[in-house]
């Protein structure tokens, strides 16, 4: 029986070669070595082989200073966990600190100096030299010194570190200079107490230890808000009023991860704290529940004859008139304001979130109040003073730039604007910023790692070394009882054609020195200070200072993963103070905080939702957080991605959106596409957008923008962005 | 029998020689290790060795892996025995303090991190659970190398279809995870890859 070679049989043997190699691991097999040679071909980053070590140093990300015990191969950190018994986190890591050594692989990160040019959704990088930027900004400095040109501004994404002083400092003896910070930054809420006291009340922080009640307006006080072993110490005892911990209330317009952790959630409408702090100080005086001697003496806007006083401001915030402005029923108010005074010592946390901005400068005054009526700030109360970590005193000498919020300055002003996102912070909307630029003459440049955040606003960018690259200092948290510093030491190397901060600015200002001068500087004045306790790393434990005995010893602990914690010092008696601060026209600014009046708070319009932005500290900056993090976040859901809106389904069904659909949101700033998610834990009429990285794009020396929810704020007089109007439509 | 069908047959058979004999021939290449080396003489009465007296986890953790070319010559600083391989070691890499270029059959990408300390000692899983037991082997297996992948046969299972007889065949992602199940183990991304 001849086989004859057709078309046909050509095709049916083809067909049973097909099947055939279905039943073979053939295909499957390949399939999944293919998948493997993707993930190790010759472009992919790869550790060199080699001997397995381990290293010690602190983690920069943010300010609560965790200690890092590095797992290397031939010196490049593979993993990372933390250091036990270290003060600040006792072994754990948060997400972004365990993938922080992924950082300077970054796919947005910059080597060599750029000059951006925009285009509508791209920003074109082309290569520059930094003597080219350094002349430009030299240039530019010069002008500045001069009375009717722009100012020299510099923004510092990360306040309170060593090389801040430096900036001040250089900032004060240029003249003009002015040294900027995000609204968000904590060293703003002190502030607000400074102007209450009406001179430096000295830094403070919380000693959380005493609290048997916290009460947090938005403060993520549960999740990344203090430092690892805070939270885990509040998260192991809340509920225990009385016992070992505090029992938390936490007042949130968002079912946040804090509200979902609290012993007490109250939900608020967007935007309306002071209101609630007002009505909670209006139930604290009516019912007599706060240190009468201790206000009569010292404040100074109590009562006040002819003029509108404090008591006045809040007599207007009765509970039913509060519970109208912030949509909190008056029992809730009633009850909570007689529970911070039954379980004391209380203490009232303002702060906001990072990503949703600031409660502005009027709440926090707020909150400061009802800390002041619950005697938060005595010698018994939660709110401690410290001492300021001791600096070099040429510093002190030549004079600091005072701190100024980017909206205490007037707009239009700045002409040369100069931002260290080398240490990425909180996010702050470009359009705030952009206004205080002189339109078309400024010049923006950028000291940052990556092509992230604000540095894609920046006409140059000089590139700084990545995180665990830099050798940096880590701040004092807001929430330290104590003074600390510690040194974040590199545990890579950084690539030719970066440059620290302080390396740029010391060409700048043609002012010699390095950073590590600079560090090594702070650590000696610590050292003659002859105060408070070392962490170790090397043995997990705790020495009095004067059991070093050298300068150079200290820089030797805190290089290796060490923290210095200053020795806690006697609060200092509240002095004389006005609870609405000092301004000519406090009545009248603390009552329209109170009682929402302000340019974004317009009325009702068809087809608009209030727009709430929101992100955890540490998770909302592009070069804060592994793309890996980004990437595993959103797939799994645990953070969810900014081109997500989450919606009531009442809201939903109006805005005539579905679960799942794609919805269109428009402000005067510009538009963004958006997945329509709905949630019954929302609050009508708002949508929850996260502000976090996204997966970005690059081809050539194109590079996609982020697109993040904060580019969509249309600037206005407020400091803060927690809440804003847009248009949503159905895509 | 039509012979359109046979047509078809033939195609079919042809693909399964292909797939299951000829494809895993061509898949991987078989490479011999530098240097021949007997788990029976080392682990054997006449040195009376353990596993971990090579292959040791040190009190912080850390795992010795393969020993060092130093570990080695603590002992055949000279040759102790007869055999060709010891002599060839001692002259081609002890005196010559070459390390040796071992080909591991265990090796896992860089991406994925795993502990031997948790594993053995705190898990007190037994080292042959994963690596088989070749304690008593005479000689070294040749390593067999996949030439897509780079790794060895090992991580994959010896059998091309994936069927394992034995608890040890296999070192992919998937047996840690069946394993960590089959224990009741949580199975976390970040575990493994750091």
């Amino acid at each position: 029986m001849p086989l004859t070679l057709t078309r046909r049989n050509v095709l049916k043997f083809v067909g049973g070669s097909i099947a055939g190699m279905m039943v073979t691991p053939l295909p499957w097999k390949l399939l999944d070595d293919v998948a493997i040679w993707t993930q190790n071909g010759p472009w992919i980053p790869k550790v060199p082989r080699g001997p397995i070590t381990t290293a010690f140093s602190t983690c920069a990300l943010c300010s609560a200073g965790c200690g890092i015990q590095a797992r290397c191969v031939n010196t490049i950190p593979y993993a990372l966990s933390g250091i036990r018994n270290h003060p600040a986190n006792n072994g754990t890591l948060c997400p972004s600190g365990v993938a922080g050594h992924h950082l300077a692989y970054h796919p947005l990160r910059l080597k060599s100096p750029v000059q951006l040019f925009r285009r509508e959704e791209t920003i074109e990088v082309q290569p520059v030299s930094s003597e080219e930027i350094l002349g430009k900004i030299s240039a530019a400095v010069a002008i500045s010194r001069n009375a009717g040109e722009g100012t020299l501004a510099l923004l510092d994404q990360r306040p309170g570190r060593s090389v801040s002083l430096f900036y001040r400092n250089q900032l004060a003896m240029h003249g003009r200079g002015v040294y900027l910070v995000s609204p968000t930054d904590p060293i703003l809420i002190t502030q607000c107490l400074d102007e209450m006291v009406g001179t430096s009340f000295g830094p403070v922080g919380y000693n959380l230890e005493r609290v048997r009640t916290v009460l947090s307006f938005s403060a993520p006080v549960l999740d990344g808000w203090g430092t690892p072993v805070q939270t885990s110490k509040m998260l192991a005892h809340r509920g225990s009023s009385g016992q070992k911990g505090a029992r938390v209330i936490q007042i949130d317009s968002r079912y946040s991860r804090s509200a979902q952790l609290a012993d007490q959630w109250i939900p608020i409408k967007p935007n309306t704290e002071a209101a609630l702090a007002f009505g909670l100080a209006h139930v604290l005086l009516r019912e007599g529940l706060y240190d009468k001697a201790l206000i009569q003496s010292r404040a100074l806007d109590f009562q006040t004859k002819g003029k509108h006083s404090y008591f006045d401001l809040v007599g207007r915030f009765t509970p039913d008139h509060t519970a109208e402005c912030t949509g909190v029923s008056r029992d809730v108010i009633v009850a909570t304001a007689r529970a911070l005074a039954a379980q004391g010592p209380s203490l009232v946390i303002g702060d906001g979130d990072s990503g949703g901005g600031p409660l502005g400068r009027e709440a926090e005054m707020a909150v400061w109040g009802i800390n002041i009526l619950l005697g938060a700030l005595g010698s018994n109360g939660a709110i401690v003073h410290h001492r300021a970590v001791p600096a070099p005193k040429e510093f002190s000498a030549n004079g600091l730039s005072p701190v100024q919020g980017v909206s205490d300055i007037p707009d239009h002003s700045i002409g040369v604007l100069l931002i260290d996102a080398s240490e990425q912070g909180d996010p702050l909307p470009w359009s705030l910023l952009e206004r205080k630029l002189i339109p078309d003459q400024s010049l923006v440049v950028a000291f940052s790692p990556t092509l992230t955040g604000l540095a894609q606003h920046t006409h140059y960018i000089i590139p700084t070394p990545a995180h665990l690259e830099a050798l940096t200092d880590v701040p004092t948290m807001l929430s330290s009882a104590t003074g600390t510093f510690s040194v974040s030491s590199p545990l890579l190397r950084r690539p030719e054609g970066t440059m620290d901060a302080r390396e740029i600015m010391g060409k700048i200002f043609e002012v010699e020195g390095t950073l590590e001068e600079l560090l090594k500087q702070r650590t000696s004045a610590i050292f003659e200070s002859r105060r408070g306790r070392v962490f170790k790393a090397s043995t997990g434990s705790s020495v009095q200072l004067t059991e070093l005995g050298s300068s150079d010893e200290l820089w030797a602990e805190l290089t290796a993963g060490g923290m210095w914690m200053d020795d806690p010092v006697r609060s200092k008696p509240l002095p004389e103070f006005h609870f609405m601060g000092r301004s000519p026209a406090a009545y009248e600014r603390m009552l329209d905080a109170g009682e929402g009046i302000s340019s974004s708070n317009e009325p009702d319009a068809p087809r608009k939702i209030t727009v709430l932005p929101y992100g955890r500290r540490a998770e909302v900056g592009g070069a804060q957080l592994s793309p890996l993090m980004t990437k595993l976040y959103q797939e799994s859901g645990l953070h969810r991605s900014s081109k997500v809106a989450v919606l009531n389904p009442a809201t939903a069904k109006e805005f005539n959106v579905a679960n799942g659909g794609r919805g269109t949101l428009v402000t005067e700033r510009g538009t963004q596409e958006v997945t329509i998610r709905v949630d019954g834990a929302v609050m009508p009429g708002v949508a929850e957008i996260a502000v976090s990285p996204e997966p970005v794009g690059q081809a050539g020396t194109e590079i996609v923008q982020e697109q993040d929810i904060l580019e969509l704020i249309v600037p206005d007089q407020a400091p803060t962005w927690r809440a804003f109007r847009a248009t949503l439509q159905k895509a | 029998m039509q012979k359109g069908a046979l047509w078809f047959l033939s195609g079919f058979g042809l693909a399964l020689l292909i797939g299951w004999y000829a494809f895993p021939q061509l898949l991987y290449r078989s490479v011999d290790q530098p240097v021949q080396f007997s788990h029976a003489v080392h682990a054997g009465e006449a040195v009376g060795m353990t596993c971990d007296g090579c292959h040791a986890v040190s009190d912080d953790g850390r795992f010795a892996g393969i020993p060092t070319l130093e570990q080695c010559a603590g002992c055949h600083v000279d040759v102790l025995g007869a055999s060709e391989a010891e002599k060839y070691f001692v002259e081609e890499y002890v005196r010559q303090e070459r390390e040796v270029p071992w080909h591991v059959y265990a090796r896992q990408p860089d991406n994925a991190h795993f502990s031997h300390a948790d594993h053995v000692k705190v898990g007190e899983i037994a080292c042959e659970r994963c690596h088989g037991p070749h304690g008593t082997s005479e000689t070294l297996r040749p390593f067999e190398e996949n030439r897509i992948t780079g790794y060895s046969r090992d991580i994959w299972g010896v059998n091309i279809s994936g069927v394992k007889s034995n608890p040890w065949e296999g070192m992919k992602m998937d047996d840690c995870v069946a394993c960590h199940k089959e224990n009741n183990r949580r199975s976390a991304c970040l575990a493994c890859h750091k």
